[in-house]
């Protein structure tokens, strides 16, 4: 009898429940972007400078490099993986461009040979994973440790430094003055992940091997390539997020980029992205991406020291998570 | 009456949503009495075990246990009791040793740390009074199946258990170890212990048991001592039942052999499994759980490997190495498990029936956004989802519908043939009706259609040949003419036809 009763409810209320899903399923980047707009809001009138075209840029900039790097690590997490060797990768992608300058190369060859060490390390975590049914965190663990004794051991432990102006250029040049290139390119990187995962073949195989991996292969999904693509493309990231770090600090080092695998996961996890895997949008990253920025820049006006800024941030990732467990509770 | 059993149930009822598992059951069991409960697949013999243990609670019903009227509300008051499950699924921790796992939890004491001493102590005790001649240090892992077997009933006397459960504890196990099994099971008897004892080996239920206890769609049909029944009366008293006719099968023509399968062998799981199936026809396959039925079909869509055997497609030898080559050349399978092999539950219905399909309506890397839209609101529609979007999460829906996307999907596809794996399992009545429905269209359009079912009245209402398989090996082919319950069930259950 119940049953009926529910029946006939559910259909008079359709339209109700189409909206309650839209909010249950987006309900965590819901979360995120008010808990952002209302940062800026607090933000721009305790510290009016805040708002200023010269902040905002710099934000902008500031946040370019985990945006990358986030991107890649939202492919990851999707497949229900995780990369824990990105900011290793970025040092030795980093040494390899900045090396071959030094060696004389031209800076698009530099570049080249930088952002293909990425590749490079990203494909070998995605076979042996594949391949060895290795679990994801120790791979990338193990990677995290290999990629930075590659960049000691290339460098001796010293620093690359001072790089033709026209390869700076890439950090500091920009449109107008305003429009960094940065920003042009993690807009570029951000569009591109998002017509991956929503209109090729390689997205929709990402979200259900992440959902459902062996639902995946029974359907014909060749679940070894879908995995081990993943991590190749997070390997690419942090060879472009290299060039750029490479160019903002003019200096490439192999003690670069350390932990800033946790600012990715962060970013990611804050957006929206299931742990689990399955469930996640590059729109969610990309506020996850802002918003951990924000805290940092936010914090910094405020004159809050760095200590605090650690503490804040680990809350944030902390209440992200309780908020991804409690809403799939719920769905069950 | 009632105060003469250790233990008796009255007017047990239990209901899961819609479905009544138990109506109105009494069960009852005698100090030192060996009593199986037998029934077919779904006939409520685990939910009745599931009440009696605290884990699952009765809508209504009486439990007497030594004279007293009890409620089991938690396994652990049914543990204190001194009644105790051995599972059919061994539940013991791998890489520790024998007594480890039997005392795990209850480990002896002393000055908060434990007491190996006593722990090993204890062990050899039980194992004198058993006779059982194992040492206590032994790393479980490194047992047989039917030792880890013994470990199980050593730990369930531990309790001091009055009743012990055995649910189909000699699934696998070796004929030796089974004869040893059943030493212990008399032993157990002459100590006082009770053994409900649950199987669907009717030789072994003549074998061992003092009393049967037969159950049939939630209600207990019949009990006789075991001297006073035969084989064929129990068999006909378990499927009794009357043929529904929720069944639209319709007649027509059917074609020429589309698929023939020749000597499929999986070692040490199913052995030279032939078979063929037409266009147009409907091919049931029957058998008990853990036949071997899904294990066939699963190495006949690559999911797992093919020792041995040919596959012949339209009179062309073909070979998989994975499910996409299989798919490629016309297979679609509805898998058994819808959660674990069927649905992408956190994705939406789209990208569920889509999943197979990509390579098929796009050439290159990109989707054909539209044209995804189309097909599977079409789909959507042929098939009858009840679903307000085509966006909706795919575990928004009910288990039919559920189902019913999973059909979707594999329909999409176009197969030559197509599996279905217990299609309607966990399904509701009208939700049945409709999957049958579309495999009579599809049979009608020319496809041919092999159907694994554990419900009788549905491989008797929609197949017209029936393969019966029993312990990994064919056992039997019969043609819906001639089909029966009785006749299908005697082969399932291993008895001359």
């Amino acid at each position: 009898m119940n049953n009926r009763e529910n029946k006939e409810i559910v259909g008079n209320e359709n339209y109700m429940r189409k909206l309650s899903d839209s909010i249950k399923n987006n309900f965590k980047q819901y979360v995120v972007l008010f808990i952002l707009i209302l940062m800026v809001v607090v933000l721009s009138i305790v510290k009016p400078i805040f708002l200023n075209t010269e902040n905002v840029a710099n934000v902008m900039r500031q946040v370019s490099i985990n945006m990358v790097l986030a991107m890649g690590m939202t492919f990851v997490i999707l497949t229900g993986g995780i990369d824990l060797s990105v900011g290793a990768i970025v040092a030795t992608a980093g040494i390899i461009c900045g090396g071959a300058m030094k060696m004389g190369m031209t800076i698009p060859t530099a570049i080249i040979l930088g952002i293909l060490t990425g590749v490079i390390f990203g494909a070998i975590n995605g076979i042996v994973i594949v391949g060895f049914k290795l679990p994801p965190f120790i791979m990338t663990m193990a990677m995290m440790q290999m990629a930075r004794g590659v960049g000691y051991l290339l460098t001796n432990g010293n620093p690359i430094t001072t790089f033709p102006d026209a390869f700076i250029e890439i950090s500091k040049g920009g449109i107008g003055g305003i429009i960094y290139y940065p920003i042009l390119i993690m807009t570029g990187v951000a569009i591109i992940s998002s017509v991956l995962l929503n209109l090729t073949k390689w997205g929709r195989y990402i979200y259900a091997v992440g959902g459902n991996v062996e639902a995946a292969r029974v359907s014909g999904i060749n679940i070894n390539l879908v995995t081990s693509l993943v991590y190749t493309y997070s390997g690419l990231m942090s060879g472009i997020a290299a060039v750029l770090l490479v160019s903002r600090v003019n200096a490439a080092q192999p003690q670069a980029g350390v932990s800033y695998e946790l600012d990715a996961i962060a970013a990611a996890i804050i957006g929206g992205t299931s742990f689990s895997g399955g469930i996640g949008k590059i729109f969610g990253t990309v506020l996850g991406v802002f918003l951990v920025g924000i805290i940092n820049n936010g914090l910094n006006l405020l004159g809050i020291n760095i200590y605090w800024q650690m503490i804040a941030k680990g809350f944030v990732i902390m209440l992200a998570v309780i908020i991804d467990t409690m809403t799939n509770k719920k769905e069950q | 009456m009632a105060d003469n059993f250790l233990l008796s149930m009255t007017g047990i009822s239990k209901h899961f949503g819609g479905v009544q598992a138990l109506e109105n059951v009494d069960f009852e069991v005698n100090k030192s009495e060996i009593v199986s409960v037998v029934g077919e697949n779904g006939a409520g013999k685990s939910t009745l075990m599931k009440v009696l243990l605290g884990i699952n609670h009765p809508d209504t019903g009486e439990i007497v246990f030594k004279g007293d009227v009890v409620k089991i509300s938690a396994p652990q008051i049914a543990l204190d009791m001194g009644i105790a499950m051995i599972h059919q699924e061994i539940s013991l921790i791998p890489d520790r040793t024998i007594a480890e796992n039997i005392w795990l939890g209850r480990e002896p004491m002393s000055f908060g740390f434990i007491n190996w001493k006593k722990l090993y102590e204890n062990t050899e005790f039980l194992f004198e009074k058993m006779k059982i001649k194992l040492n206590p240090k032994t790393i479980v892992r490194n047992l047989n199946v039917a030792q880890m077997q013994m470990v199980e009933i050593v730990r369930a006397i531990s309790y001091n258990s009055k009743i012990i459960i055995m649910d189909e504890p000699t699934s696998a196990l070796t004929d030796v170890e089974v004869k040893q099994l059943f030493g212990y099971i008399r032993d157990l008897k002459n100590k006082g212990v009770s053994i409900i004892y649950i199987t669907h080996k009717l030789e072994e239920v003549f074998e061992i048991a003092e009393r049967v206890v037969i159950l049939r769609d939630g209600k207990r049909v019949g009990s006789s001592v075991i001297k006073e029944i035969t084989k064929e009366r129990l068999i006909s008293l378990m499927v009794g039942r009357e043929l529904k006719n929720i069944f639209p099968k319709e007649f027509f023509p059917i074609g020429e052999v589309v698929l023939e399968a020749k000597n499929l062998t999986r070692h040490n799981v199913f052995k030279n499994i032939s078979f063929s199936v037409k266009s147009g026809e409907i091919l049931g396959i029957a058998g008990l759980m853990g036949a071997g039925r899904t294990e066939v079909m699963r190495a006949l869509f690559a999911v797992d490997k093919l020792d041995d055997g040919e596959i012949l497609l339209n009179g062309k030898k073909v070979h998989f190495n994975t499910p996409k080559q299989a798919i490629k050349k016309g297979f679609g399978m509805v898998m058994e498990d819808r959660k674990k092999f069927g649905l992408v539950s956190c994705r939406s219905l789209m990208e569920n029936i889509s999943l197979a399909n990509y390579s098929r309506y796009n050439k290159g890397p990109f989707i054909k956004r539209k044209t995804e839209v189309k097909l599977c609101k079409d789909m959507i529609e042929k098939v009858s989802i009840k679903a307000y979007s085509y966006k909706q999460r795919a575990d928004s829906l009910s288990g039919g519908n559920q189902q019913k996307v999973v059909v979707a999907k594999w329909l999409m596809t176009q197969p030559k043939v197509m599996i279905l794996d217990e299609p309607t399992r966990g399904i509701d009545v009208g939700a049945k009706r409709e999957i049958f429905r579309i495999m009579t269209q599809l049979a009608k359009m020319g496809m041919a259609i092999i159907m694994i079912s554990s419900e009788l009245p549905e491989i008797l209402g929609m197949s017209d040949r029936i393969i019966v398989m029993r312990e990994g090996e064919l056992c039997g082919e019969i043609d819906r003419k001639n089909a029966t319950q009785e006749s299908v069930m005697t082969l399932a259950f291993g008895g001359k036809n």
